[in-house]
């Protein structure tokens, strides 16, 4: 009779910097179950909601998680501007874009790196992170500061990005497109990692759909369903398809997100091609009634802002579901039948945000 | 200029009664479930559940109003990963949520307050009631209630059976008694012997480990046969 | 730093933190502000560990696994304690769920702050970690030779 066994993943693991934990039920050496116990992170942030007005509640939002730290600011104000009735002028739509191009090329960039690292592939996991701070210099050059930067208010932003800052992102966005074509080149052409992750963890687009899942994680199985599609902030202005994989397993979704990474490059010539001149904010009075539930598409997938607010200072209530919290339901799909040395590596694909998660 | 896709979103209020019959036209026309959220405004709880369109991105949203006390079926029938939404309703919110598939027992989040988010008054009388979370809607008999020793006794020889069990693991033979080999029990309650005794095995694992674990040395360190039965 | 003798390794844990500070340790530990340099080496068992590095406040759920972690490292050791959220609560003082710093937990030697802090700050901690980590080394070598002395003298 086969014999089960139950091992614990986590919370403390040298691969994942941040705390999951996962009983595996282990059937000789494959995966049958994976049961994620998570709340290692989880501060209770909403409650801050009736303790902070919801102007200052920005900065805690922000604060949910380091890497995609400006959307979150970005969806929370998107979401109270509707409410508010605020028409943001349109250079300031085309800033945001620029900040939010920029954190989505970091983030893949972090991944990409950890990925590398997965493998045993150390150096290119430096290599990554190098050209990841070429990103971060232009965040510090623009905003002021490398990962948390508040830029975001309700009614625009409150920096301004000269053209001589412009120029500069131009000429660092060609160094990026140069360093990035080689290790692209190493991670996807290498035999060792073409063996390790095609066929592996293989998600058809119908279970996709079924499981609920958002982001290149459902890209790669071939669901093209990408939230800039319907035009927020500038991209209406903007020229992009979704890219989407075909096969659904997790060389698919490191193409994706490579693919991506050249997409926001496109991006942000475009938009720095087609800025407006104008005001960067306009001014805010009253206070905030109704709700409404924004929708934006973070590096992860698709990240959904509720508000509740009834004519008082403090919100009545705010949610934030992210895009980790909808992919868990398909790691633990992807996770029957796999390899016991295959998890760490699956779990990466989903590009795990735990902090986000549990906020 | 490029083509870009405008969502309409709706927001639609229905009665609890109705909730599952709605949840399953959601189902059949093919939308994605993309969240739910609880809120405690002026005095009952507001649920939302929100659905997703994959081809026009609109959102539609189903908002029911629930009393304190009042019960919430799972759509976990229809939607399996509704269960995290759930979970985090019922551990937050204090929500009672009833046949979900995969049940955390209210510690997905294993935090000291449980039902955080309620002002503290309102939070006081939930705790106060004390209301016991019904396994099979409708049954005579729960257990953990005065009046249920039958279900009582299956419970407290659930864990030694899991000892026993391990031990045959370990000697690699046939466990005495039962079908199943794993002590972990799966989501759907179709494969399991009985489905009660197998809630309570995960409720023990889940939520009450701390309180068996000094009940199941006393019968070790007392007597080492007693342990084994 | 003229007379560095050992290289302490590293243990960098994540409590209850936003990722910021997380990744600000990962980037001081590559190439552009390289702290491999001064010998630290990142691993990833606390059992052969000198310096924990630990980011995010404390809840509930993770208390027992920082005072674990602590515990399995051998003496001398040096905790870190990196970003605001670790030395106070940061932002989050005032949820349900944040008991404070890492200080409610475990006892800390060194506070870096900011909020995320920067590669430089992390990378002024972890030298003073380092110099740290020589003096209480020092004394315990020192302990154990008078114990030894001091014990061959009995049976």
């Amino acid at each position: 009779m086969a014999k089960r066994s139950v091992i614990p993943f986590g919370p403390q693991h040298p691969v994942l910097p941040e705390p999951i934990h996962l009983d595996l039920v282990i059937e000789d050496e494959k995966v049958v179950e994976a049961v994620p116990n998570i709340g290692f992170v989880h501060r209770g942030l909403e409650s801050l909601a009736d303790k902070r007005d919801f102007n200052k509640m920005v900065y805690v939002i922000e604060r949910t998680c380091g890497i995609c730290s400006f959307g979150h600011g970005l969806g929370y104000v998107e979401s109270v501007e509707h409410i508010m009735n605020v028409e943001v002028p349109d250079r300031a739509k085309f800033l945001r874009v620029i900040w939010a191009e920029l954190g989505r090329m970091h983030s893949h960039m972090l991944w990409m790196g950890l990925m590398a690292d997965a493998f045993g592939f150390e150096n290119l996991f430096y290599a990554c992170w190098r050209v990841r701070e070429k990103i971060l210099d232009l965040h510090e050059l623009t905003a002021g500061g490398r990962l948390i930067f508040s830029v975001n208010q309700i009614g625009g932003v409150n920096k301004d990005i000269t053209p001589e800052m412009m120029q500069q992102i131009l000429k660092s966005l060609d160094e990026i497109e140069e360093e990035v074509k080689p290790l692209e080149k190493a991670f996807v052409n290498d035999y060792s990692v073409q063996s390790r992750l095609k066929g592996v963890g293989v998600l058809t687009k119908q279970q996709a759909h079924d499981l609920g899942c958002c982001g290149p994680f459902a890209k790669a199985s071939g669901m093209s369903f990408d939230y800039r599609m319907t035009g927020y902030e500038a991209y209406k202005y903007l020229d992009m398809e979704p890219i989407t994989g075909t096969n659904g397993d997790s060389f698919d979704r490191c193409t994706v997100r490579i693919k991506e990474v050249y997409q926001s490059i496109d991006l942000i010539r475009q938009a720095i091609s087609k800025i407006p001149e104008g005001d960067i904010n306009v001014p805010v009075k009253g206070m905030p009634n109704g709700e409404y539930m924004a929708r934006i598409e973070q590096p992860r997938g698709e990240a959904i802002y509720y508000t509740k607010a009834s004519g008082k200072k403090y919100l009545d209530r705010f949610r934030l579901r992210t895009p980790t919290f909808a992919n868990l339901a398909g790691l633990t799909e992807t996770l029957k039948g796999a390899d016991l040395a295959d998890v760490p590596i699956l779990i990466l694909t989903i590009d795990p945000c735990i902090s986000c998660t549990e906020r | 200029m490029p083509k870009i896709i405008i969502p309409r979103d709706t927001i639609r209020e229905i009665k609890l009664e109705d909730l599952m019959e709605n949840v399953q036209f959601m189902r059949h026309s093919r939308l994605r479930l993309a969240q739910i959220c609880a809120a405690w405004i002026n005095n009952r709880y507001e649920l939302s559940y929100s659905f997703v369109d994959e081809s026009t991105y609109a959102m539609i949203t189903l908002r029911v109003y629930v009393e304190l006390d009042q019960e919430v079926p799972s759509i976990g029938v229809f939607y399996p990963y509704a269960t995290f939404y759930e979970n985090e309703m019922e551990t937050m919110y204090g929500v009672h949520m009833r046949m979900m598939h995969m049940d955390y027992h209210t510690k997905l989040y294993r935090i000291s307050k449980w039902a955080a988010m309620l002002p503290e008054d309102v939070r006081q009388k939930k705790i106060a009631k004390d209301k016991p979370k019904t396994v099979v809607p409708g049954a005579s008999e729960q257990p953990d209630q005065e009046g249920s020793a039958e279900l009582n006794a299956i419970v407290q020889k659930a864990v030694p059976l899991r000892k026993a069990e391990m031990k045959a693991m370990a000697a690699d033979k046939d466990i005495p008694g039962t079908k199943m080999a794993s002590s972990v029990p799966t989501g759907d309650a179709g494969a399991a012997s009985s489905p009660l005794s197998e809630r309570a095995i995960r409720g023990e694992q889940m939520n009450a480990q701390a309180i068996q674990a000094p009940q199941t040395k006393k019968t070790e360190t007392a007597d080492g046969k007693e342990g084994e039965q | 730093m003229a007379d560095v003798k050992r290289s302490p390794w590293l243990l960098h844990y994540d409590a209850a933190s936003c990722n910021g500070c997380d990744i600000e340790v990962l980037a001081a530990l590559t190439p552009v502000y390289d702290a491999e340099r001064l010998g630290v080496v990142n691993t990833g068992d606390p059992m052969q560990a000198d310096i924990l590095l630990v980011t995010g406040g404390i809840n509930d759920q993770c208390a027992p696994v920082v005072k674990q972690l602590y515990d399995q490292m051998p003496r001398p050791k040096v905790v870190v304690a990196v970003g605001v959220c670790a030395c106070t609560g940061g932002v989050f003082k005032d949820t349900y769920n944040i008991h404070g710093g890492v200080d409610t937990c475990i006892p800390v030697d060194i506070y870096v702050p900011g909020c995320a802090a920067r590669p430089q700050a992390i990378i002024d901690g972890i030298v003073k970690a380092v110099e740290l980590f020589q003096k209480r080394s020092d004394e315990h070598d020192a302990l154990v030779k008078a114990r030894k002395n001091g014990g061959s003298g009995n049976a």
